[in-house]
């Protein structure tokens, strides 16, 4: 009985499936839905425990736009502005890195995984190591003088002008290895003998650039586009422990503001409807993903 | 063919060039670990500690808080979330991978969409349900916020994995009289040891590294991981630079030792996943 209870394909596969079903259940289906709904209500630390917060329709979002101090529609411009610099600054890096690293000498794999460390650091480090590097007596500074650049030093940090700017900067040395990295392995998977063949034919190095690199890499250059995209549009700790948002609310992003709303400010509601539209920004960018990578692969 | 040669070579002197330029910040951060209070305060820094000493590393123990109980912390809350992930998604993803399965493919698509979610968007209703059961205040529940994050993840990695696994192998296996559970067991999971070391490592460090949780489920400074414990630390201590990277470089040590014996399983994993969703 039991034997065939472990030999049948129904029983396996449903055991197996069912308990990370149901732990994702509990974990992340229902806090979204829990989000959506409070999106709508006028739930606080105040009345969480007594239970009297009502449904408000759209009051939230509507709030969150007429803000007076305009805080909301900067920090999703902000975001963006963060979002699409990165993206540029670390894909076009990121595949000069690639192209180099690609080729063939000696320890080039042990330094292309030693450039992963900035990858792998906790964001925490990062920004601390940034909020350093940046602050008025940092080495930024010094660095800008003695190349004649600067006359006094600057508070980077505490600037309204350049505290993006420095969060920027410093994401795009996080990102720049993990685009080198699934470049590298993109252009390694390109067949050598396809460049041997068209250098037969006589194709130079910009024509097998241009004819034969960058079409064979567009999935790859897509999909990592994409991804980052996704992973940086969502950031939350680099900026909290970088800049904290100021000065002023100056480098406040969608996910700080909506971590602002709920737990400083304790208005859970409006914190959930924040990260509600956070999230739809990710799922439509998501639904174009899945739609390349359906066409393009066999992912499902 | 020496022009091949030496142009290897500079290729090599290049990229050295790039690697020591692009990873000066891990090395500024290593060098004011070095520094003593007054040379922190020097202006313009200097370039190489004047009297380099680990005296820092010893002080960071004994003076300030509860910097060893954090990594204690850290510790328990990388290695639960990552046994917690493993433990759940290597079977589903072998589900997934090898039965006919009603609704599949919205399942995939669950999976894919749950592995872009912000923190930020389950963080309110996560505080909520785990104040509701007392658990706040508890390392489990950074332990479940941070396994949550990483197991729709692992099975999107995992499940390429056990994909090539030839299929001929089980049969094989189940000829011979082993069950399903033993044919996973024993012969499945053997030849896809990369993919569960590359799966438990992504997870080890997405416990390791997250902030957001601790800083929020937690107000006790004595349950906190080290990322909650440098956070605060800075808060405390800001200008004092020495310390606060002295602090931050030993957050960096395990994740230095992973990369360097485990980096193979890395790497692949990494674009794997990314590449395949």
């Amino acid at each position: 009985m039991r034997r065939s209870l472990l030999n049948s394909e129904k029983f396996v596969a449903y055991t197996f499936l069912l308990p990370a079903l149901l732990f994702l259940a509990v974990f992340c289906l229902y806090p979204v839905f829990y989000n959506f709904i409070m999106g709508f209500q006028n739930m606080d630390m105040m009345n969480l425990r007594s239970g009297r917060y009502t449904f408000v329709g759209f009051d939230q979002y509507i709030a969150l736009f007429l803000d007076p101090t305009g805080v909301f529609p900067r920090a999703v411009a902000n975001t963006f502005t963060y979002t699409i610099f990165s993206i540029i600054f670390q894909f076009t890096l990121g595949f000069a890195f690639a192209l180099l690293f690609a080729k063939r000498f000696p320890l080039s794999g042990f330094l292309r995984g030693l450039l992963m460390l900035a990858w792998l650091l906790p964001h925490t480090v990062t920004g601390l190591l940034g909020k350093y590097m940046f602050s008025t007596t940092g080495i930024i500074n010094d660095a800008l003088r003695a190349l004649g650049l600067l006359s006094e030093n600057v508070g980077w940090l505490v600037e309204k002008d350049s505290a993006l700017t420095c969060a920027i900067i410093t994401n795009i040395w996080v990102g720049i290895p993990y685009n080198m990295m699934l470049l590298t392995t993109g252009l390694l998977n390109i067949p050598g003998d396809v460049y041997e063949s068209a250098s037969i034919d006589g194709a130079n190095g910009w024509q097998r650039f241009s004819r034969i690199t960058l079409p064979m890499l567009k999935p790859t250059m897509l999909t990592v586009v994409v991804l980052g995209f996704i992973n940086t549009f969502k950031v939350f700790d680099l900026i909290y422990v970088l800049t904290g948002g100021g000065p002023v609310q100056s480098s406040e992003v969608l996910a700080s503001v909506a971590y602002r709303y709920s737990f400083t400010s304790g208005n859970f509601s409006k914190g959930a409807a924040s990260a509600n539209i956070l999230f739809i920004i990710l799922l439509l960018v998501s639904i174009y993903y899945l739609r390349f990578v359906k066409t393009d692969s066999e992912v499902m | 063919m020496s022009l091949k040669h030496a142009r290897r070579w500079l290729w090599c002197g290049l990229s050295l060039v790039l690697c020591v330029a692009f990873l000066f910040p891990i090395y500024w951060m290593f060098s004011a670990s070095l520094k003593t209070d007054t040379e922190i305060f020097t202006l313009p820094a200097t370039l190489l500690p004047q009297s380099p000493s680990l005296d820092n590393y010893a002080e960071i123990f004994t003076n300030q808080g509860n910097v060893g109980r954090s990594f204690l912390n850290s510790f328990i809350n990388a290695t639960l979330s990552m046994a917690f992930s493993v433990l759940l998604s290597i079977p589903a993803s072998y589900s997934l991978a090898r039965f006919r399965l009603k609704g599949k493919k919205p399942m995939l698509l669950l999976f894919l969409v749950a592995q872009m979610l912000p923190p930020t968007l389950t963080l309110t209703p996560l505080f909520i349900m785990f104040s509701n059961v007392k658990l706040t205040n508890n390392i489990l529940s950074v332990v479940l916020a941070c396994a949550a994050s990483s197991v729709p993840f692992s099975i999107m990695i995992m499940r390429p994995f056990f994909l090539s696994v030839p299929k001929e192998l089980e049969e094989a296996a189940m000829i011979d009289g082993c069950s399903r559970v033993g044919t996973f067991a024993k012969i499945i999971l053997p030849v896809s040891y990369t993919g569960v070391i590359t799966v438990a490592v992504f997870a080890f460090v997405g416990g390791w590294n997250n902030l957001v949780y601790p800083m929020t489920f937690i107000q006790n400074s004595s349950t906190w991981p080290a990322t909650a414990g440098l956070y605060a630390y800075n808060n405390e201590y800001g200008l004092q630079w020495n310390m606060v990277m002295t602090y931050a470089m030993l957050l960096m040590v395990p994740l230095l030792l992973l990369f360097i014996f485990l980096q193979k399983y890395m790497v692949p994993g990494m674009a794997d996943g990314a590449v395949k969703g």
